[in-house]
């Protein structure tokens, strides 16, 4: 048969043809796997979260009374809750103050400027814009943490599982939700792989913008100068040693410039600053603001030893299954800080553990949503699940708790 | 999928092992070298710059690092442009509603924008503690746009080391203390008086703005010599000038603005104490319920005054006594009585001398028991006494002027709580009267009374009556007036008043032409008659079509839907038409819009209507309508226009005048819903507004008739309407004071343990009553959904005195909203008296405290709530009430125990301060006596 279709030249040519389409196209895609992974768990995610968001929407009453972000779009105002009146209130109205009570100045003005440059751009709603700014954020965040791990790990197939566990992470809904989840995970993403591949200038460009996204991005300053220290020789098990320092010492020598260059992350905040001391006197109001919360810093062991005790007060009530998550997605970063250390190095672990310590002086609430930016915990994740069991049960798990938060999350139901 | 890629791309692509090995990191930390490998352009883009990178000068670091910083500065500049142009706050501080009152209670200073001093709360007031060299001030949190016309009011108490105090207003965020403008009262040092000349100023009232560098510039220095710790402070700010009054007199006029719109706040050099701050919008000037303007002018005019004699009408904005031969014509104001005010009325005389006022009237509807300052028809000069409650007159003093003659006049008396001053065209003529004769009281206990205008053999017209407050007088350090002797005139002592015009010395005169005694004229003798006296019926022949009904046991209760005229409801005027099962006036601006029910007529009857005003607040009923389609002869009860918080009944004469028979002061009715009801027998009547009865026995002129609704200046609607017997609506004439027996159902008993099981358990609550807010029930839920801050209140239609009221209460997550029971309310319809337990905060505090006589709230003592996790709002609320005491229960842990309840029985209700508010499982255990 074989010898058959060989002599009908054009049946195959033919079928040779179709073949080394087939491999062309499938190098191609193997080439593009950096853009074309993160959109496939961009689609599946998002499908999943809009599904689920809508039958929950249609399905389960909401108690009267919550805003309504938009009234003509149900859907939208599906991803606007809670905290989201505030960042659409700030691209609406700008930043107000009042003394000793909620105040929009605790928020910071990247992402509602992206919203409300978005929206006077395209000329859509404010809400909608920060939807759309929110969803491409996202996208943008996967591509580069794809990189990013694939870089970290040496292993696209990791990579891949990276990504989608992010992107399936029972909170994950966060963002496509009109938060600043999403824009802060693309910078501080961005920021990293940038400092990895040693282009310290868009490092810090990214770093900058993080920094003016929410008040913990001014971390990434420490992160991007531990790499560049990295960079340089510099090891944290190797910092007795003078020869450490020597290196280190040439090294700045040759490269004096780049840390200069990288100190431009805190501007971002800096510039926030500015504009409250400009705008009413107060530049730390984003801080001093935070007392209408409500929230007293009493540490972070204090609240975890006040904490934790409380999922053994089981009550079938709302705010217990919150907490729970809570208490588990911290348990679940401060215990992965050690692999994250031994796998991708201190510089990563100790970003982790600052930005899971910061919150939680206070509180343990919506560390859920917390925890979403800490992209080495989800490399660090993507790497166990090489063994197929432990791939789907991850996934799997996610998946299912991811429907049953977004369904919560869209009547109103405080989640994180 | 991938790994097959993996497999089978590997042959194909050398791309992307090169992409593999210049990705990854160097181990060693070393920066990657460049290769010039031919890539595809979208997969390194900066191929270009690296190629470019083999130019020596742009690998120098310098030329790298300027780059890469302008790169950055291009970035920040577009991120700050956005930030401070987009994202700039254009409301830096909230917008402030007016009216604005505070009364220092229980304020939190915290939300107040401090800027030097020390501020606290003492003893119901503002009090500024530190004794700084600068001047400490303090800043309400809301600001006045520019075109606002308003006016500020507040009382200033000077320490014994205040230097000065006063008011900043159109103050600038968030420069505040370097653009805006002050009013302050400087006290000086005492300095020794130069040999001959007088006495140097010891205060001092001072206006000016500071400029941008933060430096006073004064604009004007009134210098006065009122010897007192106490002011009141006016501050009018109207267009592009201000004007200052200090108690009650107008001391800076018209000074120029500099800066417009802005925050209003406090000042002190020193200690100093400030109360009752009041910012109104300048139109009303009425910061309380004492002020007044007359509406001469307006059309139609002269709303709430009442002819006694003579022959009152408003001509081209003047209210005139046209008759110049009636003696003692008087005119009463009925709208509201006052107290501790200055009334001041600007008058001119069209034929003969003998125009006046009348203050602290008895009642305004006769001249017994009132005070009188009026000019003299027979001298030139202006006398003042007093009617005795036999209507007797007796002088107290009189003044010399120079003749009336045809020109306007200001005549003003400061009436305080033991004596008056007299003021003709802001000159002294006498000070601190004593009060002598019949006592001014319109109630028992209380001072002051109604004011009104007196003519005498003259006609003069009255362009302006108005009223102001007047601060406690009585501490005023004022020189005793001298004894009055027969033919001596008081001296003038003019220390005290306005330096605008100087002193001016009066010589005694002969008073040998003036009567020591002035006789009372005969028209001045009246019986006392505190009220009208019932009058033989005049009962008016309804048409024939129509028969009075006396309704029986289930009375008559229209459906409010479908076809006005087919459903027996006759417009008589106004914009009338059903709207939601309710019966709505939709013209804002006519009086007396009036519609009637045609259907049928009734005879002693209980007539109700549920009413809730959308625009205005004078909203009413009428019963016992002789016509249908003219208010003549009918009674009326309705909320009055002019006073917000007034309700008056009456009947309009067979001309269509309205005469009255008495008023109360009562809440403003805002837009919440009230109860009018009305029991009409054979030959009084009674008036209730929710539930709570307001006046017994009136005279019914009109026995009988139709049923109908009114409106003045207001769209309202009506529901809810009912005609009943008599004998059912009948309730006990309970005073204001507390409840005097509880319902039947409860047993007055001794303290029971809450889970006694002879508890009768109460569920459900048919006779619930919104008192206000938004309030819907879905199964055994009752929910409040307005969400502005405020409180709601439901009385849930239970009264007892030993009980237990327990709800699952869901709060939203919203700082300011709170919710809980109101314990042993007085009055159905009213929180005056009830004692409040509620959350705070969103649930993170409790609060307990009562309701004054005046509805307004007393703290008593207030917890914090232990933290609960984010997003859990519910709780569980408890109340065990034993008669004059109660424990309280949160979630089931005991938070107060024997908390001193003032009264010892009285109705439940619910409130809430915002919402949405749920409670949940709201039962109301009510506890039997234990033998």
């Amino acid at each position: 048969m074989k010898a058959d279709a060989l002599r009908i030249p054009g049946w195959g040519m033919l079928v040779q043809r179709a073949r080394y389409a087939a491999l062309r196209l499938a190098a191609a895609a193997q080439r593009l796997d950096w853009v074309l992974l993160p959109v496939l768990a961009f689609a599946l995610s998002r499908g999943l979260v809009f599904a689920v968001g809508l039958v929950g929407d249609t399905f389960f009453e909401t108690d009267p009374g919550h805003w309504v972000a938009a009234p003509d779009s149900p859907f939208l105002s599906m991803w606007a809750k809670w905290d989201s009146q505030w960042y659409v209130q700030i691209a609406q109205q700008g930043y107000f103050i009042r003394p000793g009570q909620q105040s929009n100045v605790a928020f910071f003005p990247l992402y509602p400027l992206a919203m409300r440059i978005v929206a006077r751009i395209l000329s859509v709603d404010v809400v909608f814009a920060g939807f759309l700014v929110s969803n491409l954020c996202f996208l943008g965040g996967l591509i580069f943490l794809y990189k990013l791990a694939a870089l970290e790990l040496g292993d696209r197939a990791a990579a891949q599982r990276t990504i989608f566990y992010l992107a399936f992470f029972p909170t994950a809904f966060f963002f496509s939700a009109v938060y600043t989840e999403s824009l802060f995970l693309l910078l501080t993403v961005a920021t990293m792989y940038f400092a990895r591949t040693r282009h310290w200038l868009l490092a810090s460009l990214c770093g900058l913008l993080a920094s003016a996204t929410r008040n913990i991005g001014v971390m990434m300053w420490g992160l991007v100068m531990w790499e560049w220290l990295r960079a340089g020789g510099w090891r944290i098990t190797t910092m007795h040693r003078g020869k450490t320092w020597r290196n280190l010492w040439v090294y700045l020598r040759r490269r004096w410039d780049q840390p200069l260059i990288i100190a431009m992350i805190p501007v971002g905040l800096l510039l926030f600053m500015l504009f409250l001391k400009q705008s009413f006197d107060r530049p730390f109001i984003f801080i001093e603001i935070q007392s209408a919360w409500k929230r007293e810093n009493i540490g972070p062991l204090a609240v975890l030893m006040r904490d934790i005790p409380r999922i053994f007060d089981v009550e079938i009530k709302r705010w217990y299954f919150t907490h729970v998550f809570n208490v588990v997605s911290t348990l679940l970063a401060l215990s992965m800080t050690p692999f994250i250390w031994r796998k991708l190095g201190e510089g990563y672990a100790l970003y982790v553990l600052i930005l899971i310590l910061v919150p939680i002086t206070s509180s343990l609430g919506s560390v859920a949503r917390y925890i979403l930016p800490l992209f080495p915990l989800f490399i660090v994740l993507g790497w166990w699940g090489r063994r197929a069991a432990v791939n789907h049960t991850i996934l799997s798990t996610f998946a299912i708790f991811l429907g049953l938060l977004t369904a919560i999350f869209v009547n109103w139901i405080f989640v994180a | 999928m991938t790994d097959a890629l993996h497999n089978r791309a590997a042959a194909y692509d050398d791309l992307a092992a090169h992409d593999n090995s210049n990705e990854r990191a160097p181990a060693d930390g070393g920066a990657p070298s460049p290769k010039l490998v031919r890539r595809a352009w979208w997969r390194h883009p900066f191929s270009l710059l690296r190629r470019m990178w083999r130019w020596r000068l742009l690998r120098s670091r310098l030329v790298r690092l300027l780059f890469a910083l302008g790169v950055v500065a291009i970035v920040l500049a577009i991120v700050a442009f956005g930030i401070l142009r987009v994202l700039g706050a254009r409301d830096k501080i909230a917008s402030l509603t007016l009216p604005f009152v505070e009364e220092f209670t229980t304020v939190d200073l915290s939300k107040w924008l401090t800027r030097e001093g020390v501020w606290v709360l003492r003893q119901d007031s503002l009090a500024q503690l530190a004794n700084l060299e600068k001047p400490a001030q303090l800043y309400l949190p809301g600001k006045l746009a520019a075109d606002q016309p308003y006016h500020v009011s507040t009382y200033v108490i000077f320490g014994g080391s205040t230097r000065a105090a006063g008011v900043n207003f159109n103050a600038q965020f968030p420069d505040l203390t370097k653009q805006q403008h002050q009013v302050r009262i400087v006290r000086h040092e005492g300095a020794a008086a130069v040999a001959g000349a007088l006495p140097p100023p010891t205060m001092e009232l001072v206006a000016g703005y500071t400029d941008e560098q933060g430096v006073f510039v004064p604009q004007v220095a009134v210098p006065f010599t009122l010897d007192t710790v106490q002011y009141r402070l006016d501050v009018y700010v109207l267009g592009n000038s201000f004007t200052v009054q200090l108690n009650g007199q107008t001391m800076i006029e018209r000074r120029p603005l500099f800066y417009t719109g802005g925050l209003v706040g406090f000042v002190a050099e020193g200690p100093a104490r400030f109360d009752a701050l009041r910012i109104t919008t300048a139109q009303t000037r009425e910061p309380g319920e004492q002020v007044y303007v007359s509406d001469f002018e307006q059309t139609p005019g002269g709303a709430g005054w009442v002819p006694i004699s003579g022959e009152w009408q408003i001509d081209e904005g003047e209210l005139v006594q046209i008759n110049p031969a009636a003696q003692d014509a008087a005119i009463g104001y009925e709208g509201s009585a006052f107290e501790n005010y200055v009334v001041q009325v600007s008058l001119r005389h069209l034929i003969g001398v003998g125009g006046g006022v009348l203050f602290n009237m008895a009642s305004p509807y006769q001249l017994n028991g009132s005070y009188i300052v009026r000019f003299s028809e027979q001298t030139d000069s202006v006398f003042w006494g007093f009617f005795d409650a036999a209507g007797m007159f007796t002088r107290q003093g009189y003044f010399d002027i120079a003749p009336a003659g045809v020109d306007a006049h200001t005549l003003a008396v400061y009436v305080g709580v033991e004596s008056y001053d007299v003021y003709l065209d802001e000159q002294l003529l006498a000070r601190n009267i004593p009060y002598q004769g019949a006592t001014p009281a319109t109630e028992e206990g209380r001072v002051g009374g109604h004011i009104g205008l007196i003519t005498s053999r003259s006609s003069v017209a009255y362009a302006r009556v108005e009223v102001f407050p007047l601060f406690d007088n009585s501490q005023m350090k004022l020189p005793k007036p001298q004894q009055l002797q027969s033919g001596v005139a008081a001296s003038a002592s003019m220390t005290a008043t306005s330096a605008i015009t100087p002193t001016k010395a009066v010589a005694p005169t002969s008073t040998t032409a003036a009567p020591t005694q002035r006789a009372a004229p005969a028209a001045t003798a009246r019986p006392l008659t505190p009220t009208p006296t019932a009058t033989q019926l005049r009962a008016t022949a309804l048409p024939a079509s129509s028969a009075a009904l006396t309704p029986g046991v289930d009375g008559w209760q229209p459906v409010l839907r479908g076809d006005l005229n087919a459903a027996g409801w006759r417009p008589i005027s106004g914009q009338w038409a059903f709207s939601n099962d309710a019966l709505v006036q939709s013209d804002p601006d006519g009086i007396d819009l009036a519609i009637a029910y045609t259907g049928a007529a009734f005879r002693e009857y209980t007539y109700s209507v549920d009413l809730t005003h959308r625009e205005g607040n004078a909203a009413g009923i009428l019963f016992n309508m002789p016509y249908t389609d003219r208010i003549n002869g009918a009674h009326m009860v309705r909320y009055s226009e002019r006073r917000p918080g007034g309700i008056f009944w009456g009947y309009f004469d067979n001309g269509g005048k309205f005469v009255g028979q008495g008023y109360a002061n009562v809440d403003p009715p805002a837009d919440a819903r009230h109860t009018l009801r009305v029991v009409s027998g054979v030959d009084v009547y009674s008036v209730y507004l929710d539930d709570f009865l307001l006046a017994a026995d009136l005279p019914l002129q009109q026995n009988f008739g139709y049923v109908g609704l009114v409106t003045v200046k207001s769209t309202a609607s009506f529901d809810q309407i009912k005609v009943g017997p008599v004998a059912t609506a009948a309730r006990p004439t309970a005073s204001a004071t507390p409840v005097a027996a509880p319902p039947a159902r409860v047993t007055p008993s001794a303290q029971i343990s809450p889970t006694s099981s002879t508890a009768t358990v109460v569920r459900t609550f048919p006779e619930r009553r919104v008192l206000s807010g938004r309030w819907e029930l879905e199964g055994d839920l009752l929910r409040q959904t307005a969400p502005d801050p405020g409180d709601y209140i439901l009385n849930t239609g239970v009264a007892a005195a030993n009980y237990r009221v327990e709800a699952d209460i869901l709060l939203p997550t919203k700082p300011e909203t709170g919710a809980g029971f109101l314990i042993h309310m007085p009055e159905r319809g009213r929180r005056h008296g009830a004692t409040i337990v509620r959350f705070t905060n969103g649930g993170d505090g409790l609060f307990w405290g009562v309701f004054d006589a005046t509805g307004a709230f007393v703290g008593r003592q207030a917890v914090d709530i232990a933290n609960k996790p984010e997003g859990d709002n519910l709780f569980h609320l408890a109340v065990d009430v034993r008669g004059p005491s109660m424990d309280i229960w949160v979630d089931d842990a005991l938070i107060a125990a024997d908390v001193v309840v003032p009264r010892g029985a009285g109705w439940i209700g619910l409130v809430t301060h915002g919402g949405p508010v749920t409670f949940g499982q709201l039962q109301i255990s009510l506890e039997e006596a234990t033998p």
